[in-house]
């Protein structure tokens, strides 16, 4: 029993890990061109080896023929899922983030062409030569096509990698901004905390001035009356004649005296008044300065924060671009790739020219076929430090495009 | 009194306006401060109304239409001048309201000089000198007058009023 | 004392003033003694007073009257018509003596009066009492009259040793004859024969009888060094002259003996002498005449008070109650028992203060009417009618402003009646009426007004005469024909004199109207009514006191108003749109129409009436008017405050009135709006 235990685990770990690492990887591309015929051969082995077990010799032939004939199935569907993978990643790439270009759509077009054709070739050995032909030619004309996609991606890719350069330093110069006016705003929340404040001391000196106005309106009402009591005194002095005569110098000294603290009490006033508008006009100004600087944070804050929210656009920005350069280094490895087959295939096609037969030519393609793949696994990392140098890929691809033209 | 102030006389100073006048101390009771003054219906313009001093009734008059100015505003330095005034030989306390009390002043006889001509831009009957006083220009009023020509200022009033404060409006831009 | 010389002055005017009167009256009672006396005291005050401050004239002058005045008081003289003339004349020129500057012609007059007087002296040469009056004169006022003369009887005995110690009695007798008028009795019966004599031995002794002004005491002094030496006895006998007396002197001489008198004896003697006859009767009089001046002197019953005083004092109290009223509100507001409970106190004392101050400020019109007698008498001899004067009810009190503010309006109508109203005496005795014509001033109360009437038994007016002259003046149309009535209202029509002729006495061209606009302005008002051939009543209806009115406090808009109670007959509350919609603004009310009037659209007050409004129906006479207010506050006892004359012209306040709070309220004339109010129903 625990050998049936370990052979399910087996199916169901190595498929389930491919899975996780689909996920991990986001690289669909691997799951379904290496990871699912694996899996499927697993699975096809697992249960060969448990009919062996439990159900004798027969039965595992039996589970034999059916697992090679799935692990047949699984590598047909894989290549056609391959194929259908990078047809629908190229498509998207072109049709979402660049400007649509006639080529491309043709270099996709041409792809299911091809697939047709070689599938039709299959089929169709009586055709054969005619097929070669065509082939031969088509494969001239898909070396021209590809090495001038070739050409164009690079270019896209110079143009994507200076986009997304000229993307960083924005990125960069937008945080700076966000920083710098986040700087701003918390300064002018500062400042206007400390203008409140000072609008506040304004404002208490105001009221401090206005209790001296009152306090000096109170001494002018005195000197008013006082002054209202000395002439009264006076008036009943100079009728009181000769004898009022002392009084009447009382008086009036009592109402120069009054005089005198309505004078000073109107200079006090005056003083007292003009401070008050002084002081009235500061805090109407900076009354007036705190909402405005109070606006200025508030719109600074609203920069900082649309610049982050631009800053965050263009990383993501960014981070789009940097994909999509990855995704088109895919690609141009991917066409390397094909360039590549291509070449084999018109190898091939150039042997089978002087070779003849077909049967051998179909399982030759079928393992140049399943080769390809892996090679192409292996070279598409390759591709991919060659990628980054520009000049490299430059002279990697005129001299891949330059190699099939010379034969 | 009569025979050692020969050569001085005493006036009370108040201001009406931008005029400075004076009336002579014999006729001036005392200065209050306005209190509320109850008006009396159908009098006419100048008589302000009735106020209670001390629990007696006093009219007022407002004595800036006396002399043809322009009605008195009451603010803040406005008081009531009281006036002991002969009224058809009998003495009558009268108070008028002035725009600021003054002084009591003594002025040699000879330093007043007869009645000013300053033509029609206050009653000059009223007025019946004039003198100098600190570099101001005094005039010196006949209180008694101003409270006994009533007939004649209440006609007048309604004629000459308008006249008058444009005149005397004419006369300040100068 | 200048002073004192006006206060002299004062009083003198006073006292002429009464002189005057009872001048008058003595001429119709010569023979009253109470009036003789009333004379005599007053021209003896006029001399003593005169004397005191200097008034060198009139104690001249007034010293031969009192003299005369005094005989005719002891019966030694008669009065007669040159005297009372004479006397008349006196008191005009007593009165032009009391004047600082006397002119020549006063001057003149002084010397030709005081001839006159003097040879009314010389008439009479008996004249008894003259030494006594020098003696006033010398003594000033309170000379001679003070302390009365009284009789005594001396018995004094010298002891036989008198002569021992040097005294000799001759001398004390001399001393006693000194104190005054003396009858001496010498007992010279007990010396012996001449060889029995003993020369240092005093057989002598005297009884005397001695009238005197001295007191026992004084006498007694005379004999203080021979007190032990002698037999003394010092008796009154009685408040009499008895020396002077020759009935007594001679009865008692009668009764003399060897011995002595009987003391008891010479007081019934003196006693049968004096009292029983005429001099008894006036010796009596003379002395409760003396106690009655005596107390009149010395007790002070009344003091002067200047009139500016009592003003002064009048105004203070309306003060003083404002206090008090303001005093209540705050001691309401406040709720403490106690503040109230000295709060109703003040109340009830400034209420009686303010009582009495109006009572003080009341003087009976009296003090006017004695004029209006001297009045009488000079017009009538001028226009050569005989007509009583007779006054009533004087004693009726009113406002002594009021009364001062009268007198001239009554005295025009008394001339007005003399000179038209009282027929010559020829023309009376043709009608049918007594030779003498009567005029009647009669004064009296009536609820919180005085009445004076003047009232003649003339020839009453003549409404022909009336509507004759009311056209000759353009007052009426030639074809109107006047009834009683408005004849009588047109002589208070301006510009109306009937005066034929321009006399002294009236048309002067100041006729009835300016006498109602007078009475108006102190809220009387004068009635007259006349019945031709039969005479003339003009009734003045004045009120009890200018300076306190029962009234209604009552609002418009702001202002406060105070309406007579007097002349309130109802309120009633209506509703304003009830009233606004009334044809021809007049408002039926139990059966009577009521005219109305809107006092707020009168007086030019702003605003606009309430909803619920005030309807007060004020009377006057037989007309009843509306007049609509705001609020009724309440009753109020208004201090009247005139308005002064600066607003004399206005017609429908009569003053004003401060309450408690300080505010002032305007007091309305009810009758002014009422008259106003018909007058131009009429228009």
């Amino acid at each position: 029993m625990d050998k049936i235990l370990a052979i399910l685990i087996f199916a169901t770990v190595f498929p389930l890990s491919a899975t996780i690492y689909r996920l991990i990887s986001g690289r669909t591309i691997v799951y379904q061109i290496v990871i699912f015929p694996l899996s499927m051969l697993g699975i096809g082995v697992s249960v060969m080896y448990a009919s062996y077990v439990y159900s004798g010799m027969l039965s595992f032939i039996i589970s034999t023929i059916l697992a090679v004939i799935l692990i047949i199935i699984g590598l047909i569907l894989a290549r056609r899922l391959a194929i259908r993978y990078i047809n629908s990643q190229v498509k998207s790439m072109w049709t979402s983030d660049l400007s649509k270009q006639s080529g491309t759509e043709e270099f996709i077009d041409f792809f299911i062409e091809l697939d047709s054709r070689t599938a039709k070739l299959k089929r169709k050995e009586e055709d054969t030569a005619k097929l070669r032909k065509d082939i031969s030619s088509m494969t001239t004309e898909i070396e021209q096509k590809i090495s001038g996609a070739v050409e164009r991606f690079t270019q896209q890719g110079h143009v994507i990698h200076n986009i997304l350069r000229a993307n960083s330093s924005i990125i960069r110069l937008l945080k700076e901004n966000a920083e710098n006016a986040e700087d701003i705003a918390g300064s002018a929340k500062r400042s206007a905390v400390k203008i409140d404040v000072n609008n506040k001391n304004v404002q208490k000196s105001v009221l401090t001035l206005r209790s001296i106005i009152s306090k000096i309106k109170f001494i002018d009402d005195l000197s008013f009356q006082t002054n209202i009591l000395a002439l009264n005194a006076s008036i009943e002095a100079a009728k009181a004649g000769q004898n009022g005569k002392e009084f009447a110098v009382v008086a009036s000294s009592i109402q120069k005296l009054s005089e005198k603290s309505k004078k000073s009490a109107a200079e006090i006033d005056k003083i007292s008044q003009s401070g008050i508008q002084l002081s009235e006009r500061t805090g109407r100004i900076s009354a007036q300065i705190v909402p405005d600087i109070k606006t200025t944070a508030k719109q600074i804050t609203k920069i900082a924060e649309t610049t982050k929210k631009q800053h965050q656009e263009a990383e993501i920005l960014s981070y789009t671009i940097a994909h999509l350069e990855t995704e088109i280094s895919h690609f141009t490895e991917t066409t390397q790739d094909i360039n590549r087959m291509i070449q084999e295939l018109t190898d091939l096609v150039r042997s089978y020219e002087t070779q003849g037969g077909l049967k051998t030519s179909f399982k030759d393609d079928n393992e140049s076929e399943f080769y390809s793949d892996s090679d192409f696994e292996a070279n598409s990392n390759l591709s991919n430090v060659a990628f980054s140098d520009d000049e490299f890929t430059d002279n990697e691809f005129t001299d891949d495009s330059t190699s099939p033209k010379n034969e | 009194m009569a025979q050692n102030e020969n050569t001085q006389n005493t006036y009370l100073t108040f201001r009406l306006g931008t005029e400075i006048f004076a009336a002579s101390i014999d006729k001036a009771v005392s200065i209050i401060e306005v209190p509320e003054i109850i008006k009396v219906p159908r009098s006419p313009s100048y008589m302000k109304g009735i106020i209670n001093v001390r629990g007696t009734v006093m009219p007022v008059i407002d004595a800036r239409m006396k002399f043809g100015m322009k009605p008195i505003e009451i603010k803040k330095r406005t008081v009531i001048v009281t006036f002991r005034v002969d009224i058809e030989g009998e003495n009558v306390d009268v108070g008028a309201l002035v725009d600021e009390p003054g002084a009591v002043i003594q002025i040699k006889k000879e330093q007043i000089m007869n009645r000013p001509d300053i033509g029609s831009k206050y009653k000059s009957e009223l007025i019946v000198g004039a003198f100098t006083h600190n570099e101001q220009f005094i005039m010196l009023v006949d209180i008694d007058k101003v409270f006994t020509l009533d007939e004649l200022t209440e006609i007048n009033d309604s004629k000459e009023e308008h006249s008058l404060e444009e005149h005397i409006e004419a006369e300040s831009h100068k | 004392m200048e002073d004192f010389r006006n206060k002299f002055k004062e009083e003198a005017n006073d006292l002429i003033n009464a002189l005057e009167n009872s001048v008058l009256r003595l001429e119709s009672a010569p023979h009253d003694e109470d009036l003789i006396n009333e004379v005599f005291r007053i021209m003896h005050s006029l001399k003593g007073g005169g004397a005191m401050f200097g008034f060198v004239k009139i104690s001249e002058f007034t010293h031969n009257l009192e003299n005369i005045y005094d005989e005719i008081r002891n019966g030694k003289k008669q009065t007669n018509i040159e005297l009372v003339n004479a006397t008349f004349e006196s008191v005009d020129h007593l009165r032009n003596l009391l004047r600082d500057e006397i002119d020549a012609s006063i001057e003149q007059k002084h010397i030709e009066l005081s001839k006159r007087i003097e040879k009314l002296v010389t008439d009479n040469t008996e004249n008894q009492s003259f030494d006594e009056y020098q003696d006033m004169i010398l003594n000033g006022d309170n000379g001679a009259k003070a302390v009365p003369k009284a009789g005594y009887y001396i018995y004094f005995k010298p002891n036989a040793d008198i002569f021992d110690n040097g005294t000799n009695p001759l001398f004390l007798i001399d001393d006693i004859r000194a104190l005054g008028n003396t009858k001496i009795f010498t007992h010279l019966e007990k010396i012996p024969t001449f060889g029995k004599f003993d020369f240092s031995v005093s057989y002598t002794y005297w009884e005397i009888l001695l009238e005197t002004k001295e007191s026992v005491l004084e006498i007694n002094d005379i004999f203080m060094f021979v007190e032990d030496e002698c037999t003394l006895e010092i008796k009154k006998i009685g408040d009499w002259d008895l020396v002077s007396n020759e009935k007594y002197i001679e009865a008692i001489t009668k009764k003399y003996s060897s011995d002595k008198f009987d003391y008891q004896e010479l007081k019934s003697l003196a006693h049968t002498i004096f009292k029983p006859k005429e001099t008894e009767k006036h010796q009596e009089k003379k002395v409760s005449e003396k106690i009655q001046k005596f107390a009149q002197e010395s007790e002070i019953t009344s003091i002067r008070i200047a009139t500016e005083k009592i003003d002064q004092y009048m105004n203070l109290v309306s003060e003083l109650v404002t206090a008090q009223a303001a005093l209540k509100m705050y001691a309401m507001k406040t709720k403490e028992t106690e503040l109230l409970a000295i709060s109703e106190t003040i109340e009830n004392v400034t209420e009686q203060i303010r009582d009495n101050a109006l009572s003080i400020s009341l003087i009976p019109v009296e003090n006017t009417v004695t004029r209006f007698r001297r009045l009488v008498r000079d017009l009538s001899v001028g226009v050569k009618k005989d007509i009583e004067f007779i006054t009533e009810g004087t004693d009726t009190r009113i406002d002594k402003t009021l009364l001062q503010i009268i007198t001239d309006p009554l005295m025009h109508i008394i001339r007005n009646s003399i000179d038209h109203g009282i027929e010559l005496p020829s023309e009376r005795v043709k009608a049918g009426k007594p030779e003498q014509g009567k005029i009647i001033l009669r004064a009296y109360y009536s609820g919180s007004n005085v009445h004076i009437d003047v009232e003649d038994d003339g020839k009453g007016v003549d409404i022909e005469k009336v509507q004759k002259k009311a056209i000759e003046r353009g007052l009426i149309a030639n074809d109107v024909h006047l009834t009683k009535e408005d004849a009588l209202k047109i002589i208070f029509m301006p510009g109306f004199s009937t005066a034929e002729r321009v006399t002294d006495i009236s048309g002067r061209g100041v006729g009835m109207d300016v006498l109602k606009r007078k009475i108006a302005d102190v809220r009387g008002d004068i009635e007259i009514k006349s019945e031709k051939g039969q005479g003339t009543r003009i009734t003045l209806k004045l009120p009890l006191t200018l300076s306190i009115i029962d009234g209604l406090l009552v609002t418009i808009g702001p202002s406060l108003f105070v309406v007579p109670l007097t002349s309130v007959s109802r309120i009633k509350e209506l509703k304003i749109k009830d009233i606004t919609s009334k044809y021809q603004n007049i408002l039926v009310m139990d059966g009577e129409q009521i005219p109305f009037y809107f006092l707020r659209d009168e007086l030019q007050i702003g605003g606009e009436y309430p909803e619920e409004v005030k309807f007060i129906i004020v009377k006057y006479e037989n007309t009843r008017v509306g007049i609509i207010f705001d609020t009724v506050i309440g009753e109020y006892q208004a201090v009247l405050k005139p308005l002064g004359k600066l607003y004399r012209k206005h017609d429908i306040i009569t003053g004003a009135s401060i309450l408690g709070d300080g505010s002032v309220a305007l007091v309305l004339d009810t009758n002014k709006i009422i008259k106003k109010f018909s007058s131009k129903e009429i228009v």
